[in-house]
């Protein structure tokens, strides 16, 4: 037996029972994602599987077989905490292994020097009782039928791997299962069984290989596991520092080390992480966007000075830590038409400036709404290429131009109703006064009754110096002077 | 006087119905209201209706769309002529492609309105040339141009511009106000609407919504205040909505066709068709009777000289020729609903009772008192057959002489949560909730309605009253403190009931000689050939339109299969001619054994058929009318039957009823004792009494219900009948408006549910093997009525490709063979391959059949997987011939034969079963619960032993669950029919016991279910469940049941 394969059951669920410490005899299973009342079970433990529920069921039909039944929903960060468990637990038995899948692990064990492969399961699977995760260790003389045998709960015997569940395990190929499972098989031994020749014509070259694999005729080599490049440094202060100086100082070597790693690499980086510790225990973390991937410490140390610049220290500093999130460096050049930023990061770090001074929400491209609202804009982020949103066309209907106000003035007017609305009469504050000459209106406006609806009436007049101004009132009795025609 | 009006039968176009806006109009004090919705004449019906109710004028016209230069165009109607082209116009346009020159069309006697909406750019230039093609296709005085105002800046130029350009061009310019709802609260709706016809959530439609909410219907002084600068334009609409006004729906122009000389093929006189009647009439009677009786003779006389003079000697012609029609090409059909009171009827062979034996009331059809034209509906055999009549219809009155009446699909609960929730950005995953909590309340909660019910429709519509909405959508996930909950709330009430699509009537058909498309436009239906109109069924009842009604019915098709067979087997059956007094006949609906027959299968039905122990044909009539929701919720169902025991002193509400309800033993069980009822108690006359059957079928509205429900009350009182006398009839009359059944309509019935429980016992192989070949109908999945069929000594074969044909066959008395029909996903062209194929020399062996049938690789498998190739000498069993069968083999002289080696196990008998069950939805092999059974060692009940059970004796039994029920009628109780191999075993499940073990009953195929044992009256036992478990059959049949329908 020169491979072994650890496959850890069920993990998603498996370990949300660890977490919880649900008792290995209480039927659970784990949830699909999406809703409860027509989501279907994606996993069960032992306990359910006894009581006639199986993966592929509706909830509702779990439930119906057992009230009992615990659901899970999915939990990511569990899930990926288990696996990084999972992992480190597989470094410690050898240096050099392929991560199959996320719950199996393929070990080549005729490197290792055992006394018995027997004794080295048993132990392996001690060792590892402190994960609380069910382990199953399958032995074969290729990786795949390890990884086939490891995927047999309670009988690692490759061939008596059952098709649904090898269907299940999305590893090897399985097409045609229906037809298989018309043709009444079960296991990989009922596979192997029929002529690989018939099987071949019939069902085609892939369901040949499994059939190769079940024989034992097809050998791989393993893809080794390498963990993956960090590049994060943390630095602490002793004793605390009370400026940005100090560690600006700090800062400008570790970014050095950590872009030459990147460089060695073939990476940049576009984002990154900053993360400063307080003496009274209080913490700054942020996350720092650059326009364009670099591999500049200077840029990066600009970026991280410019924020610390913004950075209101709550106390002494005690220490920090940085790390640059890797991404492919950019290759492209300018072209000849293109009008770019020379320099895309020092524009971002102009913009940071600005929004520090202005404050958050306020700086950005105005665009107007597509909106009856008068006055509707919003602001969209300015990139460095000044892109805004697609407007459509807005046709005045007046060729009078229009000063508008912003914000409007808010005035007094004398005014009267009739019939639904109020009707202006004379200006009596504001930067024009006097009785009114002559109206048009209203021009009633009204929208988003959905949500926080708004509603006012617009008036053009025209005063007795002939000035002609745009006012808009707003019920339940403001009046705003919004513009002067001409 | 407002001219451009436009209802919610503009489909998204407008947020008000046409009654809405025509009371609105009236309360306003408009004296007219032209509706011009797009496209058509939808609400033009409707609004005529309420207008004569609110006494203004309802004009008709239409908003045309994208016609030649033209954005939208409306178009008035001012004279019949007018509405006649217009009519021919839409329909053109609607059923013809590429219809765009307007132009080339006759538009005399109509009038346009030339609008700023109608051009996308209203330019000086544009509108000049626009309103000089209008003029010179409509000519001077039938143009106009509109002004709009709207409170929008840019409207005073353009109604200036337009004034000018009336000016010039010598046009009347008139005042509209062009609103699209009734009430200024409607706007929501309307931007609602806009946003679903834009594909648009509220938030993103911006500006495709209106500025303002001014386009709410406005007084008449309120609009000439707006219009105040424009006063001719004022004066002018007047003046144009009096010019339109002389038209109205009233003079539509319809006349019924007459029927033609079939030996010349001209139109028959009135007097030519009363003869030629008069001539039909007697050869009929001579053939159904040897000798005429007194009574006959002058009830046919009555009956003819009745027709005569209302002048419908035509529409019984025409009624006779399609009925004979059908028999002429072998179809069987049967008139049903009051048609049966007519002799004449039963004469020219539209129905099959006569009801002079019957004794039923020729009044309740026809009646010289009211005007109203005749209603006769006929039953064809649901399919290709009822397909082929309507196909004669419309080709014997082309082109465009006649269609099917058109559905108007309104938005329900669901589809209102939908749409308005989606406009409002909720996401899909709410409204789904939505839907499956509306749907598994289905059923309401009685204890929660009102002790005293209204008389109201509106009860019975599921979703509004009987679920708690804002709950409801709480706990679909939007909680009452979202901001947007009241929006959503306000919306749903106000889409409600709102037309969402014309969909086609089931059956309705209206014809006209002359082309139906000059009297109601016509548009394609969504099934190829066939054309619907643009109104319901009461919409042309209203006007005077009348319709015919082919229906479907399953058991005519199935009878018919059946009926052939018998022939083909040298064994015909005469339905006119079977003895109406068969005495096994009458055993088998004694002993409920009533699987597969018409209308007395249901549970229900066979629960008390033992207590009814019908012994004559009258005695089916009144079981099939007692088993229904009227007289189940007007509490008539157990006084008649402890009546019918002797239980309970036969009593009469009120001694005058007594001639009238004495066949029902005092209970008012049919419609026509209701409406003499109300004659004799309360003095009716033949008009209000019809207006009061009207009442009780009419769906639409409660109205009408409450309008005579007031008048009979009103008359009772003033003929001081007793206050509880008069509560009893009103309830009466209560349950009957929901689901009455007329005495007729019972007897019709009846005669088919007779025959086909006589085809069940004297001819059981046709009759199964017609059922099985006419699927999906009635109650009981395939696998059931084979089951059934198997306890009758009838049992089946399983599909071979040696011997099966398409449909289901009858070998002989006792055996069937399973047609291709059965195997899903194998088409119908291989299915006659095969037979073709074997027809011209049998397969020499499996590669023969492959080469010659050639079936592809799924159909090799679903063949092989059923045991259809099983009959080869060289396939041992189903798995060796799916080994084999997925390879086609090779057409070469030097191959050589495959060997003979076995490489597949065979199939278990369980997993034969569980393919069965995949592939056909039924077995011919042993009952699944055999095989259950096998495998256990538990002393369980059968349907068959609890028979000879004591009452109250506890049990435990299992079975496949066939039916699931929870009727309306049923306070919240369930009942369940569990199949075993023995027979079909009754559960009653309390209210609290299944919401207890909901799950299990709604998503479990087989139960172990523990009671204990109920004999009711005629001796049925039902199991009073106290507690449910899943059975644990390997495997997860695909079983099909009949749930709560």
């Amino acid at each position: 037996m020169n491979y072994a394969a650890l496959h850890f059951h069920d993990l998603p669920l498996s370990c949300l029972l660890a977490r919880d410490g649900t008792s290995p005899d209480q039927p659970a299973a784990l949830l699909s994602t999406g809703e409860r009342e027509k989501s279907h079970l994606v996993a069960v433990n032992l306990a359910a599987r006894q009581l006639g529920i199986h993966p592929g069921l509706r909830t509702t039909r779990g439930l119906a077989r057992c009230a009992d039944l615990l659901l899970l929903d999915p939990d990511p960060a569990t899930e990926k905490s288990a696996q990084a468990e999972t992992l480190a637990f597989v470094e410690t038995l050898v240096p050099d292994f392929e991560l199959t899948t996320a719950e199996t692990f393929l070990l080549d064990l005729s490197t290792m020097l055992m006394a018995s492969v027997n004794d080295w399961t048993a132990q392996t699977i001690a060792s590892a009782s402190y994960l609380v995760l069910p382990l199953q260790i399958g032995l074969g003389s290729t990786p795949d039928l390890a990884h086939l045998a490891s995927l047999c709960p309670h009988q690692p015997n490759p061939l008596s791997l059952n098709l649904a569940d090898l269907a299940l395990a999305k590893t090897f190929p399985l097409p045609h299962a229906h037809v298989l499972q018309l043709w009444g098989l079960q296991t990989l031994t009922d596979l192997a069984k029929l002529p690989r020749q018939g099987l071949a014509e019939r069902l085609g070259s892939e369901l040949a290989q499994l059939h190769d694999i079940a024989h034992g005729k097809r050998h791989r080599l393993l893809k080794l596991y390498r963990a993956k490049a960090h590049y994060r440094v943390t630095h602490s202060f002793e004793p605390p520092v009370d400026s940005h100086e100090p560690l600006l100082f700090m800062a400008k070597r570790l970014l050095q080390t950590l872009c030459n790693r990147l460089n060695h690499h073939q990476r940049a980086t576009a984002e990154l992480l900053l993360t400063l510790a307080f003496e009274n225990g209080a913490a700054h973390a942020r996350k720092l966007i650059l326009s364009e991937p670099t591999l500049s410490p200077d840029v990066l140390l600009r970026s991280l000075h410019t924020h610390l610049d913004l950075v209101k220290a709550p106390a002494p500093m005690g220490g920090f830590h940085l790390e640059l999130i890797p991404t492919l460096p950019r290759h492209a050049q300018h072209q000849l038409f293109q009008r770019g930023l020379k320099d895309p990061n020092e524009f971002a770090d102009t913009l940071r400036r600005l929004s520090a001074i202005v404050g958050p929400g306020r700086l950005g491209i105005p665009h107007q709404l597509d909106s009856h609202r008068p006055d509707a804009i919003a602001l969209s982020p300015i990139t460095p290429d000044f892109q805004t949103p697609p407007v459509p066309e807005i046709h005045p209907v007046s060729h009078l131009p229009l000063k508008r106000q912003r914000p409007p003035i808010p005035i007094n007017v004398a005014s009267e109703k009739r019939g639904r609305y109020q009707y202006p009469l004379a200006l009596l504050t504001g930067p024009h006064q006097g009785p009114i000459r002559k109206t048009r209106g209203p021009f009633p406006l009204s929208g988003s009754w959905w949500e926080n609806g708004w509603k006012e009436a617009q008036w053009d007049i025209e005063l007795d110096d002939s000035l002609l101004i745009q006012l808009s009132f707003l019920p339940p009795k403001k009046w705003n002077l919004t513009g002067i025609y001409g | 006087m407002e001219l451009l009006a436009k209802s919610n039968f503009s489909f998204l176009r407008g947020a008000s119905s046409p009654e809405a806006l025509v009371r609105r109009a009236a309360e306003l004090g408009h004296r007219s209201l032209a509706l011009v919705d797009h496209m058509g004449f939808y609400g033009s019906a409707r609004a005529h209706a309420e207008a004569q109710k609110v006494g203004i004028k309802a004009i008709t016209g239409t908003t045309l769309e994208s016609i030649s230069e033209f954005h939208n165009l409306t178009i008035l109607n001012k004279s019949r002529a007018g509405y006649q082209n217009l009519s021919r116009l839409l329909t053109s346009l609607h059923c013809e492609q590429g219809v765009n020159n307007f132009f080339s069309h006759d538009l005399s006697g109509n009038h346009a309105i030339l609008t700023p909406e109608s051009l996308l750019n209203p330019t000086k230039a544009n509108l000049l040339r626009a309103a000089k093609t209008l003029l010179r296709h409509l000519g001077p005085g039938n143009v106009s141009l509109a002004l709009f105002h709207h409170f929008r800046r840019g409207e005073d130029k353009t109604n200036r511009l337009l004034r000018d350009l009336g000016e010039f061009l010598k046009i009347p310019v008139v005042a509209s106000n062009s609103p699209t709802y009734s009430h200024r609260s409607d706007r929501l709706l309307a931007d609602a609407f806009t946003c679903l016809r834009e594909h648009k959530t509220l938030d993103d439609a911006g500006r495709l919504l209106e500025c303002n909410g001014e386009r709410f219907l406005k007084s008449p002084e309120v609009i000439h205040n707006l219009f105040t600068g424009y006063p001719q334009e004022f004066h002018n609409a007047k003046m144009l909505s009096e010019e339109c006004s002389d038209f109205s729906l009233e003079n539509l122009g319809y006349r019924f066709p007459s029927y033609r000389n079939p030996d010349t093929g001209e139109l028959f006189t009135d007097r030519e068709q009363c003869e030629y009647l008069r001539l039909i009439v007697k050869k009929g009677l001579s053939k159904k009777f040897r000798k005429l009786s007194e009574k006959h003779s002058q009830q046919i006389d009555k009956e003819l000289l009745t027709i005569f003079n209302l002048g419908f000697s035509g529409y019984f012609l025409i009624v006779w020729d399609l009925v004979r029609f059908a028999r002429s090409q072998g179809i069987l059909c049967q008139g049903r609903g009051s048609a049966a009171n007519s002799l004449v009827c039963y004469a020219i062979g539209v129905t099959s009772v006569d009801p002079v034996e019957s004794g039923l009331l020729f009044e309740r059809f026809l009646s010289e008192n009211r005007q109203s034209w005749p209603d006769i509906d006929i039953d064809f055999p649901s399919g290709d057959r009822r397909e082929s009549v309507i196909q004669y219809v419309y080709q014997k009155y082309a082109p465009r002489g006649a269609a099917m009446t058109a559905n108007v699909i309104t938005y329900k609960p669901r589809s209102a949560f939908r749409e308005m929730s989606k406009i409002l950005g909720f996401p899909e995953s709410i409204a789904n909730r939505f839907t499956d909590l509306c749907a598994s309340p289905k059923v309401h909660d009685a204890s929660r309605e009102p002790a005293s019910a209204e008389l109201s429709m509106s009860n019975y519509y599921p979703g509004d009253k009987v679920m708690e909405l804002a709950g409801t959508i709480e706990r679909s996930g939007i909680p009452p403190s979202h901001p947007r909950f009241e929006p959503l709330l306000k919306l749903y009430h106000a889409v409600l009931h709102c037309p969402r699509h014309l969909g086609q009537h089931s059956g309705g058909m209206v014809f006209c000689d002359d082309g139906l498309d000059h009297v109601v436009p016509l548009q394609p239906a969504a099934m190829e050939n066939r054309t619907v109109l643009q109104w319901d069924k009461d919409d042309c009842e209203d006007l005077g339109i009348v319709k015919v009604d082919l229906l479907g019915l399953g058991m005519l098709a199935a009878m018919e299969d059946a009926l052939k067979i018998c022939e083909r087997r040298g064994r015909p059956v005469n339905l006119a001619k079977i003895p109406k007094d068969d005495p096994a006949t009458y055993d088998l609906l004694c002993r409920a054994d009533t699987v597969g027959t018409f209308q007395v299968e249901s549970r229900a039905q066979m629960a008390t058929l033992p207590i009814m122990q019908p012994r004559k044909f009258y005695d089916i009539a009144v079981e099939i009318a007692i088993i229904r929701p009227g007289p189940i919720v007007g509490d008539l169902v157990h006084p008649y039957l402890n009546r019918r025991t002797g239980r309970e002193h036969i009593e009469y509400i009120h001694p005058d009823f007594e001639p009238i309800l004495k066949r029902t033993l005092g209970v008012p069980l049919f419609q026509e004792q209701v409406l003499r009822m109300a004659m004799v108690i309360a003095g009716f006359t033949g008009v209000e009494a019809d207006f009061l059957r009207q009442a009780m079928s009419f769906k639409r509205s409660d109205e009408r219900m409450n309008a005579i429900v007031s008048r009979l009350k009103t008359r009772m009182a003033e003929r001081n009948v007793d206050l509880e006398v008069q509560q009893r009839i009103i309830a009466a009359i209560g349950s009957f408006a929901l689901y009455g059944f007329p005495e007729s309509h019972a007897i019709s019935f009846a005669l088919i549910t007779y025959a086909s429980c006589w085809l069940k016992v004297h001819r059981p192989a046709e009759f199964y093997c017609g059922l099985i070949n006419n699927q999906p109908m009635g109650f009981y999945s395939v696998n059931t009525l084979m089951q059934d069929a198997k306890r009758h000594g009838v049992r089946t074969k399983p599909i071979s490709v040696w011997y099966s044909m398409i449909t289901t066959d009858v070998i002989d008395d006792h055996l069937l063979r399973l047609g291709f029909h059965r195997l899903k996903g194998l088409h119908q062209n291989t299915a006659e391959r095969i037979v073709e194929e074997r027809s011209k020399s049998t397969f020499s062996s499996l590669d023969d059949f492959l080469l010659r049938v050639r079936p592809n690789v799924k159909e090799r498998r679903l063949l092989a997987a059923a045991g259809a190739l099983n009959d080869f000498p060289e396939i041992e069993h189903r798995r060796d011939a799916l080994w084999r069968a997925e390879q086609l083999p090779i057409d070469d002289l030097f191959a050589t034969p495959s060997a003979k080696e076995q490489v597949l196990e065979m199939m278990t008998p369980g997993e034969r079963l569980n393919t069965d069950f995949a592939l056909q939805g039924s077995t011919t092999g042993p009952h699944p619960m055999r095989f259950w059974r096998c495998e256990q060692d538990l002393d369980l009940a059968t349907s068959v032993s609890l028979f000879e059970m004591p009452h109250g004796k506890p049990l435990v039994i299992a079975g496949l669950v066939i039916c699931r029920q929870r009727p309306g009628t049923a306070k919240g109780h369930c009942f369940i029919s569990l199949e075993d191999e023995y027979g079909i075993a009754n559960l009653f499940i309390p209210r609290k016991t299944f919401h207890e073990y909901k799950r299990i009953i709604t998503s479990e195929s087989f139960l172990l279910v523990q009671g204990r044992l109920q004999i009711t009256e005629g001796r049925q036992p039902t199991v009073y469940v106290t507690s449910i478990q899943p059975l644990g059959v390997s495997g997860d049949l695909v079983t099909v049941s009949h749930d709560f329908h």
